[in-house]
C-alpha cells in the first residue's frame, strides 16, 4: 500500500522532473561544455581550452560584478528571512492577522516589473515619497539609485519586501509548534522573549536555515530583474551584478563561451553558499536526521 | 469531442492564412512612431494583397539591438529590420544581411540618384549598398517658443554660435520661486559620444584618430578636448542642464515635453512625440556653430536578412517603403526626414501646417553632415565612451580624464573591430 503510494507520487513528479531535466539540467550541462569553446552562435564553435575562464578571471568587470552580487546577497538574505519570521510571528494570531498576511504576501504577488516601477517612484531622489518623508523629518536625503554610494542600499531596500514565500513557510512551521509546549513554558514562568528564544526558534531553526539557503540562491539570480529595471547596473557599475555580466556577454556581445564560463562561476558561488549553510546545519545538529534535512 | 470540432474551422482559417507569404518586419521607436509603420504596412497590404507583413515593435533601441542579435543567433531573424547605420556594420561583418545594391539596380521604382548620396554611403559595406536608407535625419535643437517669448529673448537664428546658445541657455535657466533649486532648465541633452561628436567636429576636432581607418578615439587631442570641455561645462560650470539627481528624477526629454526645459537636442525622431504631447508652441533650429558648421548624420535603413525565406516578397515591401508613396506616408507622421530628395523637398515633409515650422533646417544643413566611422564594434565603442562622458558631464571626473578613460577602455574594440 505504502509502496504503491510512493510509486504514484513519483509518477506525479515525473513531468516536473522531466521539465527540470530538459529545461535546466541539460542546458546547464551544455553550457559547461560551451565554456571550453569560443562561440558566437554565427560561426562554428572553436575549442579553446581554459581561455574563457582566464578571460573571465582577468576581466575587471567580472570581478566587480562578483563583489556586487555578494553584497546584494549577504546582507538582504538574512534580513529577509528574519523579516519573514517576524511577520509570521505577528500574523500567527490576533484580530488583524488576515489583513497582515495579505499585506506581507502582496509584494511577492506583484509582477517584478510593476514592483520595480513602484520602487523607481518611491526612490526618486527629488520627488519620491521616501525622500519627502526623510526631508520632512529633517534627515539627509540620499540620491538612492542615482548615487553610486546609495544605489546598492536602495536596491537592498526594495528587495527586503519580497518575503512572501518565506513568510508562508514560517507561518506553516509556526502552526506546527505544539501549543502545549508554549503553554508549559508559560506555566514555568517564561515570558514572550524566553518562549521565542527557547521554544519557537529551536523548533523553526531547520526551516529558517533552509529558507536562508533558498533565499541566497534566489537572490543571486533574482537581483537581475530588479537591477536591470531600476539601475541597469549603474550608476557607473555600482549595481553591476554577475547575472548582468552573463547576460551582456551572451546577448550583447554574443560571446557565449565567456558567458558560460561566468555562468559556472555563478554556480560555484551558489554551491559555496549552500555548502556554508549545510555545514552550519551539521554543526548545530538540528533536530532532524540528515535524510530529512536533505529533503 | 465537441470541443475538438470547434477547432476545425479555426485550423482551416489558419491554414488559409498561411498560404500567403508572410514577411516579418521589426522596428523600434516610441508609440507615436509605431503608428507610422502601421500605416505603411496597411498601405502596402492594400496594394499587395498577396503578401502579409507581420510587424513587430520594440520600444527601446538598445533592447532592439539585443533582440535582433539574439534572433540572428537563434537563426530566426526578422526578414526585414529597420536599423541605424551605426549598428549595421556589426551585422554586416558577419554576413547577416543580403546586400540590396543589386536589387536597387534592378528596380523600376527607385534609383540610386533619387537618394541623398551620404545616406547610401552610410549603408555601404565592402563596396556594396547593404540596406536601403529610409531617412537623412540629424541632430537639431528643439526649442520651446513660449519660453523664449516669456524670457524676452530672440529665437535661435540659422547661423547662431556656441556663445549665442550658451547665452540663451543661461537666460532660460530659472529658479522661479527663489527656493534655491532650478525650476526651468535652458538645455537638455543626453551626455553621449553620439551627441558630442558634432561639437567636436565644429571645433576642428575628431572623434577617432583616423576617420578612414580608425584605431582609437580622438577625444584627447586638443580641439576635440576643448569641445568636450565646452559641452561638459554646460552642466558642471553653468548649470544650464540638469545635474545627475535632477536628470534621474525627471529626464530631460520629459522635462522638455512638460515645458520645463527650453531647448532639447534630438534628431527628427522626437517630432511625432512632441506633436502629440507638447502643449506649447515649439520649433527647431540648427546646431549652433563653433569654428565651423558641422552636423551629424542620423540615418536608418531597411535591411533584408540573408536568412529570409521569401526575399522577393520582402524586397517588394522594402521597395514600396522607399518609393515616393511609402516615404510620404512615414514622412507625414513626422518621424522621418526622407532620404528621397523628391519627397524631402515635397510638402509631405515641409508641410507648413505641421510643426516644426522650420523643417527646412534639416535639408539646409545636409551639406555639413558627417558620419561616425563604420566599424563592426562601434556600438560597444559608443556605449563605453558614453559612460565616461556622462561621468564628466555630471562632474564625477574631468573632461580630460573622461577622454583618456574613453580612449583606453575602447582600445580593444578598435582591435577587434572589422572595417568595411
Amino acid at each position: 500500500m505504502n509502496r504503491d503510494y510512493d510509486r504514484r507520487l513519483r509518477l506525479l513528479l515525473l513531468p516536473y522532473a522531466a521539465g527540470i531535466g530538459l529545461l535546466f539540467v541539460l542546458p546547464a550541462l551544455m553550457s559547461f561544455a560551451l565554456a571550453f569553446f569560443r562561440y558566437d552562435s554565427l560561426s562554428a564553435p572553436r575549442f579553446a581550452g581554459l581561455v574563457n575562464f582566464s578571460l573571465v578571471r582577468t576581466d575587471s568587470l567580472f570581478n566587480l560584478s562578483v563583489v556586487n552580487t555578494l553584497a546584494l546577497v549577504l546582507l538582504p538574505a538574512p534580513l529577509r528571512v528574519f523579516g519573514a519570521f517576524l511577520a509570521a510571528l505577528l500574523a500567527r494570531g490576533g484580530r488583524l492577522r488576515h489583513l497582515l498576511r495579505a499585506a506581507v504576501f502582496l509584494p511577492s504577488a506583484i509582477p517584478a516589473t510593476a514592483f520595480a516601477l513602484a520602487w523607481l517612484w518611491i526612490l526618486n531622489p527629488l520627488y519620491g515619497p521616501l525622500n519627502r518623508l526623510l526631508a520632512s523629518l529633517s534627515l539627509a536625503t540620499p540620491g538612492w539609485l542615482a548615487d553610486a554610494q546609495w544605489a546598492r542600499p536602495g536596491l537592498a531596500l526594495a528587495v527586503l519586501w519580497l518575503v512572501g514565500e518565506g513568510f508562508l513557510v514560517c507561518l506553516a512551521a509556526l502552526y506546527d509548534v505544539p501549543r502545549d509546549l508554549e503553554d508549559a513554558a508559560a506555566v514555568d514562568g517564561a515570558g514572550a522573549w524566553a518562549i521565542l528564544r527557547h521554544v519557537l526558534l529551536p523548533f523553526l531553526a531547520p526551516v529558517i536555515l533552509l529558507l536562508m539557503a533558498r533565499d541566497a540562491v534566489l537572490l543571486l539570480q533574482e537581483s537581475f530583474t530588479l537591477t536591470w529595471l531600476l539601475t541597469g547596473g549603474g550608476p557607473y557599475y555600482a549595481t553591476y551584478t554577475l547575472p548582468q555580466f552573463i547576460y551582456e556577454a551572451a546577448f550583447d556581445r554574443l560571446d557565449f563561451g565567456m558567458a558560460s564560463a561566468a555562468l559556472w562561476a555563478l554556480y560555484a558561488v551558489t554551491g559555496l553558499i549552500l555548502a556554508l549553510v549545510y555545514t552550519i546545519a551539521r554543526q548545530w545538529q538540528i533536530g532532524m536526521s540528515e535524510e530529512e534535512f536533505l529533503l | 469531442m465537441r470541443r475538438i470540432i470547434w477547432l476545425v474551422p479555426l485550423l482551416l482559417l489558419f491554414a488559409c492564412r498561411q498560404e500567403k507569404p508572410v514577411v516579418s518586419f521589426m522596428v523600434f521607436g516610441d508609440p507615436a512612431e509605431y503608428a507610422a509603420y502601421e500605416a505603411l504596412v496597411a498601405a502596402f497590404e492594400a496594394e499587395n494583397t498577396d503578401i502579409d507583413i507581420s510587424l513587430t515593435h520594440i520600444p527601446s533601441s538598445k533592447d532592439y539591438r539585443t533582440k535582433l542579435a539574439t534572433d540572428f543567433a537563434a537563426g530566426t531573424p526578422p526578414d526585414i529590420a529597420l536599423l541605424n547605420y551605426r549598428r549595421v556594420p556589426g551585422f554586416a561583418a558577419a554576413g547577416q544581411f543580403e546586400p540590396l545594391g543589386p536589387y536597387l539596380d534592378r528596380s523600376d521604382v527607385i534609383q540610386r540618384a533619387d537618394f541623398y548620396p551620404i545616406t547610401l554611403d552610410s549603408f555601404t559595406w565592402q563596396g556594396e549598398v547593404v540596406c536601403i536608407p529610409q531617412n537623412i535625419s540629424s541632430l537639431v535643437v528643439y526649442y520651446n517658443r513660449d519660453l523664449f517669448a516669456a524670457a524676452g529673448i530672440d529665437e535661435p537664428g540659422d547661423d547662431w554660435t556656441w556663445d549665442d546658445f550658451l547665452a540663451a541657455a543661461k537666460a532660460l535657466t530659472l529658479d522661479k520661486d527663489g527656493d534655491g533649486t532650478t525650476d526651468q532648465f535652458g538645455v537638455g541633452v543626453e551626455p553621449s559620444l553620439y551627441r558630442i561628436a558634432p561639437f567636436v567636429w565644429q571645433n576642428g576636432g575628431r572623434i577617432v584618430d583616423d576617420p578612414t581607418y580608425p584605431t582609437q578615439l580622438g577625444l584627447t587631442r586638443l580641439p576635440s578636448l576643448q569641445a568636450l570641455q565646452w559641452f561638459v561645462d554646460l552642466q558642471t560650470v553653468h548649470g544650464v542642464a540638469p545635474n545627475r539627481l535632477e536628470e534621474a528624477a525627471i529626464d530631460s526629454e520629459t522635462r522638455f515635453v512638460q515645458g520645463t526645459t527650453a531647448m532639447y537636442l534630438n534628431s527628427r525622431r522626437g517630432t511625432p512625440t512632441y506633436r502629440e504631447s507638447a502643449a506649447f508652441d515649439w520649433d527647431i533650429a540648427p546646431l549652433p556653430r563653433g569654428q565651423q558648421a558641422a552636423g551629424i548624420l542620423h540615418s536608418d535603413a531597411y535591411c533584408l536578412s540573408a536568412a529570409a525565406k521569401n526575399k522577393d516578397a520582402a524586397w517588394r515591401f522594402i521597395e514600396f517603403a522607399n518609393s515616393p508613396t511609402g516615404q510620404t506616408i512615414v514622412a507625414r507622421s513626422g518621424r522621418t526626414v526622407p532620404s528621397l530628395i523628391a519627397v524631402a523637398e515635397s510638402e509631405a515633409f515641409l508641410d507648413p501646417a505641421a510643426r516644426p515650422a522650420r523643417s527646412r533646417v534639416f535639408l539646409d544643413t545636409i551639406p555639413d553632415l558627417q558620419m561616425v566611422p563604420l566599424i563592426s564594434t562601434w556600438e560597444e565603442i559608443e556605449s563605453t565612451a558614453s559612460e565616461e562622458i556622462e561621468r564628466a558631464f555630471f562632474g564625477d571626473i574631468t573632461a580630460e580624464e573622461a577622454a583618456i578613460l574613453a580612449r583606453d577602455r575602447t582600445e580593444e574594440y578598435f582591435t577587434l573591430g572589422v572595417r568595411p
